[in-house]
């Protein structure tokens, strides 16, 4: 009440019964003009005002004129308690008698003076955070928990513990409901938020909480709290819901670190193996092909060879057929002549050797020594016939 | 003077009755009017409301939607297993004269008499479920028959339960030894699995490469076979073609080239016969013939 703030008052000349008229409006529009005023401030401003008045009015000043004088002085003061400047991104909920009357947008506004009606200023627009599990460095941010250690550890899908840490971002979009339906928004947010979280953690198996349903935990997480919020009308948005951490305790990390090296020995020996294979394959194709060409070049060299040895049969016996005997013979005594002009030769009358066995002097054919000399014996009638 | 300090008095009475006889609603309140003990008038509607002075007067509470927070404590699920669990209602004031009837209108009262509710409420239906329904879509199902349950009792105060939340579930902290040794067997096992696999992919992989070497070879083998047949049987057929001509012509053609190949060497010595048909003219000069 108004005149509980009179300590510091110094309103001695004439104002003996009025206490509650002469400050009521004083105090006013102490609150009216700036909302960040406090009372030592207050205190501070009367007794200034106090001075003035003594300055203004001296000893020989009737008291009527003076009375009418502060009454004038309080009524302007008064009446400025209706000014109301919304800064950028806050609303204002004008209350006329506790009763809601309009919604203030930033700018300058002229309501009516103080007990009539009042405004409360809402940031709007502002992102708001809040850490679940884990403290924040930076300061003003609000925490949950006083033992994050021990706090964030929550119970998975599969009965598993984890340490599980998110932040909570928020905003208010309707200041009314902000001001007025939920006691205490703010540690709201934080309840349901923590609630929602544990309960997906909950429902979800560790795997899948470390690694490929993040993002599916954060939305379920930010719609049911939007959804519980909403149920309240707590006037507010949640922007959006993000994992911090997710990892084991301190008790078990050595053995969840071991699964991730699994894991990536596990891709190791699979791309060691892909690199063989990748070797491998194409090894065996560059062998066949070089096996199939080679028997298509062998084949090839058949063909055309045999072309070539038709062809000279083909030459040679046209040739033939225009005189068959002349060219049979000459062959014959041709091939005959090659064949012995270059080997050794020794002429036996078959008719004379039949009883003496005959000595060929096999050194002095030419033969070395040390090698018994290879004869052959071509069938002494070839060709007799 | 006297006319001045007389206003002044009567203003003062005036301003006294006024307060008496006028108050402000907020935005955030409900009303109660009392007049001489005896409850009276609800007001719900924010706004400046009057009373008969000093007969009457008001009692406020809030309309928001307030906290209830809870204790955590042990429940024994029906599986016999042991958890914490730690739970919050909001709660409303429905009915202000309940409220006020009940206990006697003040929050804290009433956070006394809700808070036993609740955990009693929270003891007996996570006492009816198996500990893994806890840990399943069946949470939200679980907290709608709790706050129901918590409803029906709160009745009687004055007032609505908004919502009943599970906060925490935690297992006791003598349990943890245990789920930490559980937890890195499993992942023990999860990790054995993993280089196994990778063993087993990586032979595969091998195996299957090494397989698709052979199957290229040999294919390529079976390829090379049929291109040497092919050569072959078109070698026969070209020489065929040509030697067919003749064959007794060939016989001797070939026979011939035969002799050259297999006697040219030089250390092939010839022991002939003067019969040998080379040397018909040999021994018969010019007579000609045989």
């Amino acid at each position: 009440m108004p005149w509980n703030d009179n300590k510091g008052g110094g309103w001695t000349p004439g104002g003996g019964g009025r206490g509650p008229w002469g400050q009521g409006p004083g105090n006013g529009s102490g609150g009216g003009r700036g909302p960040n005023m406090r009372p030592p401030d207050l205190d501070e401003l009367f007794k200034r005002l106090n001075e003035w008045l003594k300055r203004m009015f001296p000893q020989q000043t009737p008291r009527g004129i003076m009375v009418a004088g502060i009454g004038g002085i309080v009524l302007v003061g008064w009446l400025l308690t209706g000014i109301q400047i919304i800064p950028p991104a806050e609303q204002g909920i004008v209350l006329r008698f506790g009763s809601f009357v309009q919604t203030l947008e930033p700018g300058f506004h002229i309501r009516l003076p103080v007990p009539i009606e009042t405004v409360s200023r809402v940031n709007v627009g502002e992102a708001r955070q809040v850490n679940i599990g884990f403290r924040a460095s930076a300061e003003g941010e609000r925490v949950s928990s006083s033992n994050p250690a021990r706090d964030s550890l929550m119970l998975t899908g599969d009965e598993n513990i984890m340490h599980v840490t998110f932040t909570v971002q928020w905003q208010v979009t309707n200041a009314l409901d902000f001001l007025f339906q939920v006691e205490d928004v703010e540690h709201t947010v934080e309840a349901v938020s923590e609630s929602a979280m544990r309960e997906f953690v909950g429902q979800t198996p560790v795997d899948q909480i470390m690694t490929v349903n993040r993002g599916k935990i954060e939305t379920q997480v930010r719609e049911t709290t939007q959804r519980v919020l909403d149920a309240y009308k707590a006037g507010v948005t949640i922007i959006g819901v993000s994992l911090q951490t997710t990892q084991a305790p301190q008790e078990v990390v050595d053995a969840f670190n071991d699964v991730q090296a699994a894991s990536s020995d596990r891709d190791r020996k699979i791309n060691e193996a892909q690199k063989y294979a990748n070797t491998v394959v194409p090894r065996a194709k560059g062998e066949a092909a070089k096996i199939e060409q080679d028997a298509d070049a062998i084949k090839q060299q058949a063909i055309t060879l045999a072309k070539g040895e038709a062809q000279r049969f083909v030459s040679v016996y046209d040739q033939y057929k225009s005189s068959p005997q002349v060219t049979r013979e000459r062959l014959y005594v041709e091939t005959m002549q090659r064949v012995l002009s270059k080997a050794h030769k020794i002429i036996l009358d078959g008719r004379n050797g039949q009883t003496v066995l005959p000595y060929l002097p096999m050194q002095g054919l030419g033969l070395r020594p040390t090698h018994p000399p290879t004869v052959s014996q071509p069938s002494t009638q070839g060709g007799a016939q | 003077m006297n006319r001045l300090t007389l206003a002044g008095v009567v203003a003062a009475v005036a301003l006294f009755v006024a307060f008496n006889t006028f108050f402000v609603v907020d935005q955030a309140q409900q009303a109660l009017v009392v007049e001489l003990g005896n409850p009276g008038r609800i007001i719900r509607e924010p706004g400046l409301a009057m009373k008969v002075p000093f007969f009457q007067n008001v009692i406020f509470f809030s309309k928001r939607v307030l906290v209830l927070p809870g204790e955590s404590g042990l429940i024994i699920t029906q599986d016999r297993k042991n958890i914490i669990v730690d739970a919050f209602a909001r709660y409303r004031i429905s009915d202000p004269l309940q409220f006020y009837k009940s206990v006697r209108g003040t929050e804290d009262m009433a956070r006394a008499r809700l808070t036993p509710v609740l955990n009693a409420s929270l003891r007996r239906v996570l006492g009816e479920q198996q500990f893994r329904a806890l840990l399943s879509g069946e949470r939200s199902v679980l907290m709608r028959a709790i706050r129901d349950e918590v409803s029906a009792g709160a009745k009687t105060l004055g007032v609505e339960i908004v919502d009943v939340r599970i906060q925490r579930s935690d297992l006791p902290e003598s349990n943890l030894p245990a789920v930490f040794q559980r937890m890195r067997a499993e992942r023990q096992r999860v990790a054995e699995g993993s280089r196994a696999e990778g063993d087993q992919k990586a032979q595969e992989i091998r195996s299957t490469a090494d397989k698709e070497a052979t199957v290229i070879k040999a294919t390529a083998q079976q390829k090379a076979d049929i291109f040497r047949g092919e050569g072959e049987a078109e070698r026969n057929r070209i020489l065929g073609d040509a030697y067919g001509r003749d064959p007794e012509f060939f016989s001797f053609y070939r026979s011939l080239q035969a002799y050259e190949e297999a006697m040219s060497g030089e250390t092939t010595t010839m022991v002939l016969s003067p019969d040998n048909p080379f040397f018909k003219y040999f021994q018969k000069g010019q007579t000609g013939g045989r």
